[in-house]
């Protein structure tokens, strides 16, 4: 992910770089490298801002990963959060909070699955091949999949902006309403809600890239 | 005011169709996001959130001098005795299936130290005390034994071969091996293996043994007990009573919901059941000459990962043509008619 984020920073040339540098290091990144300064100095509400909102975000990422194994996603999530914060003096703000956390989540799952020494399976038993006819239509499971990448999307937004889109989009709440939770402008909200899109859409665009986008 | 008027529609509409359809965000189970918090939290506090501030004052002065005068007497110490560092305490024991919350306290006592799945695999030295929430452990001893935690236990890894047991449930399998046997101790005795599977069962001034294979001890005060396969010693009060008990059913779930996994790739049928029945408690009969053959000859590939032993035979010996059935703790193999 990183590595992706680099090249396309690099890709862009000197007019995609400047419009990069505005949405990734002056707005909310340079956020989130306060929040983890914060966290770093010991300050309390810094780790519930943490907590409340990464977590249950790599929860998701975690659980889309391991087949949806409760005990084994609460397991590798709480691993992955512990190591992070010990590692936490080696988080640079060159990628967004959320992608470094999603990086330290696929080495942990990565270890699982070395640790158990898991291996291809080279015969079809016959439960598998039975449960197979119960599949669900392939129309289903491709709305799972998208439904999937968009909760993923929201989750790697900045958290005002995957609260703005949410209210807007999935909740129906107009505009102005969600300038008054906001305790902001009808303007603002607007420009708000411009920038979450085109966040959104990048992000989402970018994990729907392929296998290569995202593991 | 109005809507806004000058958005990018196409733009907008897709980001609502896309949102719409996929929904809100799942919800997580709150148990789960508070177990999380909770060991990042002591993380945190661990590595942030135990910071001393600077205090007031010139009292630091005299501090400074101190703690300089200490450094200096210790490096002219350190540099006449170059000594090795001392030696970490050798590990007794491994983690080898670990499930749901399982806390740990060092040796010098430091802890509790939240174990997760990273744990696997950890060297735990003599002295430390392990700690079951809703989880369970499986730890393999210096020895080999297979030793399994049930949830809500709380034990003391006192060396390689004695367990310290304060509450909740050991299972232990030493494999009939003499190099692998674990002593039980409780405050209602000293539960000594003689190449064995057993379990010990805690609670306050009670103390439960049942043994499903080979012999165990109970030594007391001034006696010294046997209990044989099939058997379960209660002791209370200082009276121990002795009465059957099977080798196999709902008691034993939680030890094959611990148990670790066999890498069945490339491992015959017939050991594949022979690790069921170790398992289990069932014993393993074939139906008839030509389902022994095929356990004997066949050899499998896969993984059974996910699978308890009881669970695993229905999967396996579908792919092998072979079925099971089991009744009175006796598991039949036979060969599957192709005909029906």
């Amino acid at each position: 992910m990183a590595s992706k984020e680099n090249s396309r920073q690099t890709h862009r040339g000197p007019q995609g770089e400047r419009k990069t540098m505005k949405f990734e290091r002056s707005g909310p990144q340079e956020e989130e490298r306060q929040l983890v300064d914060r966290l770093r100095a010991g300050d309390e509400r810094a780790f519930e801002e943490f907590a409340g909102h990464y977590i249950p975000g790599l929860v998701r990422f975690a659980g889309r990963r391991l087949d949806h194994d409760r005990e084994l996603t609460r397991d590798v999530v709480q691993s992955t959060v512990c190591k992070a914060i010990e590692s936490l003096d080696s988080y640079r703000a060159e990628a967004p909070l959320f992608t470094w956390l999603c990086a330290c989540c696929r080495n942990e799952i990565a270890a699982h699955f070395r640790r158990l020494d898991r291996r291809p399976r080279e015969v079809e038993l016959r439960e598998a091949a039975a449960h197979s006819g119960s599949a669900a239509p392939e129309e289903r499971l491709l709305r799972a999949e998208t439904a999937e990448l968009v909760h993923e999307a929201l989750d790697r937004l900045p958290p005002s902006y995957a609260r703005a889109v949410e209210w807007r989009y999935i909740d129906g709440l107009a505009v102005p309403e969600i300038a008054r939770r906001l305790a902001t402008s009808y303007k603002a909200t607007e420009s708000l809600l411009s920038r979450a899109r085109k966040a959104f859409r990048e992000i989402y665009e970018h994990l729907t890239q392929g296998p290569g986008a995202e593991s | 005011m109005n809507e806004p008027k000058n958005l990018d529609v196409p733009e907008e509409e897709a980001v609502r169709r896309l949102l719409a359809g996929a929904g809100p965000r799942p919800d997580i189970p709150e148990d789960d996001l508070a177990a999380i918090r909770e060991a990042a939290r002591e993380a945190w506090l661990g590595r942030y959130g135990r910071q001393v501030p600077a205090a007031p004052g010139r009292w630091w002065l005299g501090l400074a001098a101190a703690a300089a005068l200490a450094i200096a007497l210790g490096l002219a110490w350190w540099t006449r005795s170059p000594g090795p560092a001392p030696a970490a305490p050798p590990a007794v024991a491994s983690i080898e299936v670990l499930t749901g919350s399982v806390r740990m306290w060092r040796p010098t006592g430091e802890g509790p130290v939240p174990l997760s799945p990273g744990a696997l695999g950890r060297p735990l030295p003599a002295g430390t005390e392990l700690e079951t929430g809703e989880g369970r452990l499986a730890l393999r001893m210096a020895g080999a034994a297979s030793v399994r935690l049930d949830a809500g236990t709380r034990v003391r890894l006192a060396a390689a071969r004695r367990i310290e047991l304060a509450r909740g449930a050991v299972y232990v399998d030493s494999g009939a091996r003499p190099g692998g046997r674990v002593a039980v101790h409780t405050d209602g005795g000293l539960f000594e293996d003689v190449g064995t599977q057993f379990e010990v069962r805690s609670s306050g001034n009670a103390a439960r043994l049942r043994v499903r294979e080979g012999r165990v001890m109970l030594h007391r005060e001034k006696e010294s007990v046997p209990a044989n396969a099939g058997e379960e010693l209660t002791v209370r009060d200082g009276n121990v009573v002795r009465r059957p008990a099977a080798v196999y059913g709902p008691e034993w779930d939680w030890v094959l919901q611990t148990a670790p996994r066999l890498d069945i790739e490339g491992v015959k049928v017939r050991d594949f059941l022979a690790w069921v029945a170790r398992e289990t408690g069932w014993r393993i009969e074939f139906a008839d000459p030509q389902a022994a053959a095929l356990a004997s000859s066949t050899v499998l590939h896969g993984s059974i990962e996910h699978l308890t032993p009881a669970e695993a035979p229905r999967v396996v010996l579908a792919s092998c043509g072979l079925a099971h059935r089991v009744t009175d703790g006796r598991m039949v193999v036979f060969v599957v008619d192709q005909a029906h």
